[in-house]
């Protein structure tokens, strides 16, 4: 997708990147997007040198919670927890109620809303141009102004580098799935590159290798590649002074001062972070990578004093919503909000605006009144099901079935549907867990979870959740609105709720734009 | 202030926002709005460290194979009987269902599925799935593969998931036999032949260039 906005321009001096920022700034305002909403019009308090925006695809607030009570304790405290701004955001785009990554993820890059599967376009773009209209103005993305203004900038993802959330913060395109086309808008001597990036993405850390080989060459851990062009990326990204990286070993290599990276990680997305340490070539985890990013990033940014823009994207909790399997997605929420953590202990949070936030929902749940693990009551039971005492190793009992109280008599038993059949805390609306007809205990349960295992109950890491409707193959995103967490300068901007573009005006004016 | 949304005033005003632009530091914040988040102590099951099922002896040696093969199954006291055709090589195998006697093939919008062995760890195998009638190529990693549907690898797709000595014992002409897997799976391996159609275990890309190709992720995520 080539648009006017691309044709060579690189801004080479500082003074035309002034320029052109006022321009774009100018741009911005003059469309509407910029100031058309009360709560963009509140002013921050103080300005940030770096932005770091993680994003959890498919983290609802369910989602969060759930990996809260998994990790620590139902009492405990994720990282995200600590963020002292919040706010809600409203993730429906301009043709659905329920989005999909492409429009959640512009529309918190740009500021502004568009339609499912479009990419860096506004609300007249339509999915692969249907109407034959042609497509509208690119939009100008966070990660494109803070590259205009001289700023490093770096993007992470644990899935493909182009799909559709890591892929809105550097392309413009009418259809995600043109996974080909938009990594060579990545690429600095490509004709299609996208010219407002410069020179070009600092870091570019995922997976997706398959986007960059064409399909008769095999990569580095024996898989081929999906480009019908026949054209390698990796040696022309290299040509344009990337360093390219593979594996761990080499991920382990990069250190400060080695110029632009790409690293490519898989063949199509990362692994979960539960089976990462089976991987072929091995992987970097998602902290792995962030402190990558940042030691990169930082090292690169102090020696011009204008700070970074970094992207990271736990892209694979939505992959585990969809197959239905919550334990999967709560280890890779997990692993996000460890990433989290170590981001913050890297950086100085006075001058290092954090946000997370997420695309979309799922249709997951919390179900029922589940005890808290017997260990953790603040009173004696008089008696209770021989499975209660062992709910505190089920993911401190959000793996298990329900076990609610009598208050009457003081016994905790599990909790029943209609027909005296046990439910487990976790499920989903739709999906492949659906069991048919006759529901059974889920501990007895002989439903085949993934790779056809038979599961020995919900704590098990193939388990597939419940689920109401037999959706013909996957769970569901959800309409919902989703959690924003942000500290640090401009975070006070996170509060109420909001449209999601509202997450993009807040990191533009932290950053001074 | 409908006025900064018009003409030059809005250049200016931005123009004088970028020329104060670089970063500041928030000695105003409220010291708790800057409290490092403490790490929490994680309580989760660690990651497992899956190892790749070794292969059988010979397995890079097994001879071209195509078997013709009647799967009957049983599940909830149902009864379904279906159709494969198997072509097999020391690299490949390559799965079709069979409608009326012939094999699937892009008219009749069948599936077929495609094993590959990994050229770099032998151990390890990918795949994908043709869905004729929607012209779509799905691929299937390793872990797909393990995660998704329990195939631990090459060796259990080079034996069907059979015991290898049995599979030792079908050479091509060989009289109808039949083998009982555990799950209750009947498979009668009607006939066996030498002769192998190669052009089947190309890969589907190549096979089949106007379709779609999709990760099994991205397929999941649109139905």
């Amino acid at each position: 997708m080539r648009t006017a906005l691309f044709t060579g321009r690189p801004w080479k001096t500082i003074g035309a990147t002034a320029a052109a920022v006022a321009a774009i700034t100018a741009a911005v305002g003059a469309g509407g997007g910029f100031g058309g909403e009360p709560d963009d019009e509140r002013a921050p308090r103080r300005r940030a040198k770096n932005v770091i925006f993680f994003v959890g695809d498919g983290m609802g607030v369910s989602t969060v919670t759930a990996t809260r009570v998994y990790s620590v304790g139902v009492g405990g405290q994720l990282v995200v927890d600590q963020f002292p701004y919040t706010a809600l955001s409203k993730t429906y785009s301009a043709d659905s109620i329920t989005p999909d990554s492409a429009p959640t993820m512009t529309a918190m890059m740009t500021g502004v809303n568009t339609n499912q599967s479009v990419i860096g376009f506004g609300e007249g773009t339509e999915p692969n141009d249907f109407n034959r209209d042609g497509d509208g103005p690119a939009q100008w993305t966070l990660l494109e102004l803070a590259k205009a203004r001289g700023m490093k900038v770096g993007v992470v993802s644990t899935a493909e580098i182009t799909h559709a959330t890591p892929a809105a913060t550097f392309a413009h395109i009418n259809q995600r799935n043109n996974q080909n086309a938009i990594a060579l808008q990545a690429l600095p001597t490509a004709a299609t590159y996208n010219g407002r990036l410069g020179k070009g993405i600092d870091v570019v850390l995922g997976g997706g290798r398959r986007h960059f080989l064409p399909t008769t060459v095999t990569d580095e851990e024996g898989d081929r590649g999906s480009r019908t062009d026949g054209r390698d990326l990796r040696t022309e990204f290299q040509t344009a002074g990337y360093r390219y990286v593979w594996n761990k070993a080499g991920f382990d290599t990069l250190a400060p001062g080695t110029g632009p990276v790409l690293g490519l990680f898989e063949r199509s997305h990362m692994e979960f972070d539960y089976d990462r340490p089976g991987d072929l070539g091995g992987e970097p985890s998602i902290k792995d990578m962030t402190v990558k990013a940042i030691q990169l990033l930082q090292h690169s940014a102090r020696r011009r004093s204008e700070g970074y823009f970094l992207h990271v994207e736990a892209g694979r909790i939505d992959h585990a919503h969809h197959a239905g399997n919550s334990y999967r997605a709560l280890t890779d929420t997990q692993a996000l909000d460890e990433a989290i953590g170590a981001a913050a202990h890297m950086v100085d949070l006075r001058e290092t605006l954090i946000i997370v936030s997420a695309d979309h929902s799922h249709v997951f749940s919390i179900a029922g009144y589940p005890m808290r693990p017997l260990e953790e009551l603040p009173y004696a039971v008089t008696s209770y099901s021989s499975g209660y005492a062992a709910t505190g190793q089920a993911g401190h009992g959000i793996l298990d079935v329900v076990y609610d109280l009598n208050q009457t008599t003081g016994v905790v038993t599990e909790s029943a549907d209609r027909n005296g059949v046990p439910y487990s805390v976790l499920g989903y609306q739709n999906g492949p867990g659906y069991r048919g007809t006759a529901r059974v205990d889920p501990r007895l349960d002989a439903f085949p979870g993934l790779g056809g295992v038979v599961p020995s109950g919900p704590s098990h890491p193939a388990y597939l959740q419940e689920a109401a409707v037999p959706t013909a193959g996957a769970e569901t995103h959800a309409g919902e609105d989703v959690a924003i967490y942000a500290i640090g300068p401009g975070a006070d901007q996170v509060r109420g709720t909001v449209k999601n573009t509202h997450i993009f005006f807040t990191m533009k004016r932290a950053l001074g734009f | 202030m409908p006025f900064l949304r018009s003409g030059w005033m809005t250049l200016v005003a931005a123009a004088a926002l970028c020329a104060s632009a670089g970063p500041a530091r928030a000695a105003q914040a409220p010291a708790s709005d800057l409290a490092v988040p403490v790490l929490p102590v994680r309580k989760g099951t660690p990651p497992r460290v899956r190892t790749p099922v070794e292969l059988p002896p010979g397995a890079d040696r097994v001879a071209p194979l195509t078997l013709h093969l009647r799967i009957t199954t049983r599940a909830a006291g149902r009864v379904s009987e279906r159709s494969q055709t198997v072509t097999r090589t020391a690299k490949r195998v390559h799965v079709a269902s069979v409608a009326d006697g012939s094999p699937a093939h892009s008219a009749d919008g069948g599936v077929e599925w495609l094993f590959e062995r990994n050229p770099v760890d032998p151990r390890r195998a990918s795949a994908t799935y043709v869905a004729h009638a929607t012209r779509t190529i799905v691929t299937y990693s390793d872990s797909d593969l393990q995660t998704m549907l329990g195939i631990s690898g090459w060796a259990h797709i080079l034996t069907m998931g059979v015991d290898p000595a049995i599979l030792a014992g079908v050479t091509p002409f060989s009289a109808p036999r039949s083998i009982d897997m555990p799950d209750g799976t009947r498979l009668v391996i009607e006939r066996a032949s030498a002769t192998t159609d190669l052009q089947l275990v190309q890969p589907a890309e190549l096979r089949f260039p106007a379709y779609r190709v999709v990760t099994l992720a991205d397929w999941l995520e649109e139905h």
